[in-house]
């Protein structure tokens, strides 16, 4: 037997194990797949940061070409351990703060211009039935958001109302699209078992 | 100072993204958000081991306390070394390694991904039941979808590719829209709080 024809018997094999849930909830094939692909997943992720991420860094970033300066973030980054040691944990929030407050500054500074152009998009001129529905689907789920407003009464209420049945048919359409995308890997998979390795399928 | 100093160094981090990017520095600008996002990377490179410790903690004493369903933890930690060592001897592009990736883990992954088709199928069967106007609405949109991306979408009900395509591109794109211009006021607010101490559930220290 061929390496691909090991791997689709395995293949088939895992998902067969996945798949023993829909017959018996939490079961012991299925308890076994879900922590091996943890365990896979976990090594994977350890081995490509180092592979990708952390050896250039150190290697051709430091070593090689003397920016010695990255050992700074690179202890940033290693007092989150602190974490793990009782009386120290407020170390690891140093670190934190430094990505919280990245993220904060980032937040403000530079999201601004990328919403702000589709709130300018929205106002499109209203020369068409599609653009009048767009507009007021925007507005009106925006109206439907503003929580801190009294929505009891006059345009406001059936705005928001409006704006909900609106949110309800973008779910709607969302939901349908999500549904899709699961029937065509349910198909991919069962593929794999009928069409790759057992050969029923053409 | 256990309290403040995080706080002060998210204000300080901030600013600091805030005053490369309003004021006009010349090249330094450029150059220091350059640095700072190289920073940022860094700093979570070096913390990347911080969720495998976690996983090997909790496994671990699941194991030493022979606590329900111990001998999965067991397992899991005998493959986690295992895949480790493979993956690092290999290389990640190795052809070992990427057998263990393709056929078992992306498998496993791919199938219980897959297995919420079956239950997203169930559960609108019982959420659906058109108990009020919306949930018809997203029903009626989820079906006119759903007709409309299957090939015989169109025999049962002629339009109907044409209709689900309008419903994407016209309400449900501006919905969507509405839902992000939403949450980036949302986000902008949070960022404020944040910045002045007034968010600080973070610290685990409560607001």
């Amino acid at each position: 037997m061929t390496l691909e024809q090991w791997g689709n018997i395995t293949a088939t094999i895992c998902i067969i194990m996945a798949w023993s849930y829909l017959y018996k909830g939490e079961n012991p094939l299925y308890t076994f797949a879900e922590h091996i692909l943890v365990a896979i997943a976990t090594a994977y992720g350890i081995a490509y940061t180092w592979e990708t991420q952390l050896k250039p860094r150190v290697m051709t970033d430091m070593v090689k070409n003397g920016k010695w300066s990255l050992l700074i973030p690179a202890i940033i980054g290693i007092l989150i351990y602190a974490w793990f040691f009782k009386g120290y944990e407020w170390i690891a929030r140093l670190t934190m703060a430094f990505w919280i407050g990245h993220g904060a500054g980032y937040a403000l500074a530079f999201n601004p211009p990328v919403f702000l152009k589709q709130v300018f998009d929205s106002f499109i001129r209203l020369n068409s039935f599609n653009n009048i529905v767009y507009f007021l689907v925007v507005i009106t789920a925006l109206m439907y958001f503003a929580f801190t407003l009294r929505k009891d009464r006059g345009i406001l209420k059936y705005g928001s109302q409006f704006g909900r049945y609106a949110l309800m048919v973008a779910f709607g359409s969302a939901y349908g699209s999500i549904t899709m995308a699961y029937l065509s890997l349910i198909i991919g998979q069962l593929q794999i078992i009928f069409k790759d390795t057992l050969h029923l399928v053409k | 100072m256990k309290r403040q100093l995080p706080i002060i160094i998210v204000f300080v981090t901030a600013l600091f993204v805030m005053v490369t990017k309003f004021f006009d520095l010349g090249t330094f600008s450029k150059t220091a958000q350059d640095e700072l996002n190289l920073w940022i990377t860094v700093s979570s490179v070096f913390a990347f081991l911080l969720g495998p410790i976690n996983l090997v903690r909790l496994h671990w004493s699941n194991v030493e306390k022979k606590r329900p369903n111990w001998v999965y933890s067991a397992i899991l930690l005998v493959v986690l070394v295992i895949s480790t060592i493979i993956m690092f001897v290999d290389g990640v592009n190795g052809k070992v390694s990427l057998f263990i990736v393709d056929k078992i883990a992306n498998r496993i992954d791919s199938a219980i991904y897959a297995m919420l088709g079956f239950y997203v199928c169930s559960a609108a069967y019982r959420s659906f039941k058109l108990k009020n106007t919306e949930a018809s609405i997203l029903l009626i949109s989820a079906v006119i979808l759903m007709l409309g991306q299957a090939p015989i979408g169109d025999a049962i009900i002629p339009n109907t590719s044409k209709l689900a395509e309008w419903i994407l591109t016209v309400p449900n794109s501006a919905g969507m829209r509405g839902i992000r211009i939403g949450a980036s006021i949302g986000a902008f607010a949070a960022s404020i709080r944040v910045i002045l101490g007034l968010e600080r559930s973070w610290t685990g220290t409560g607001s």
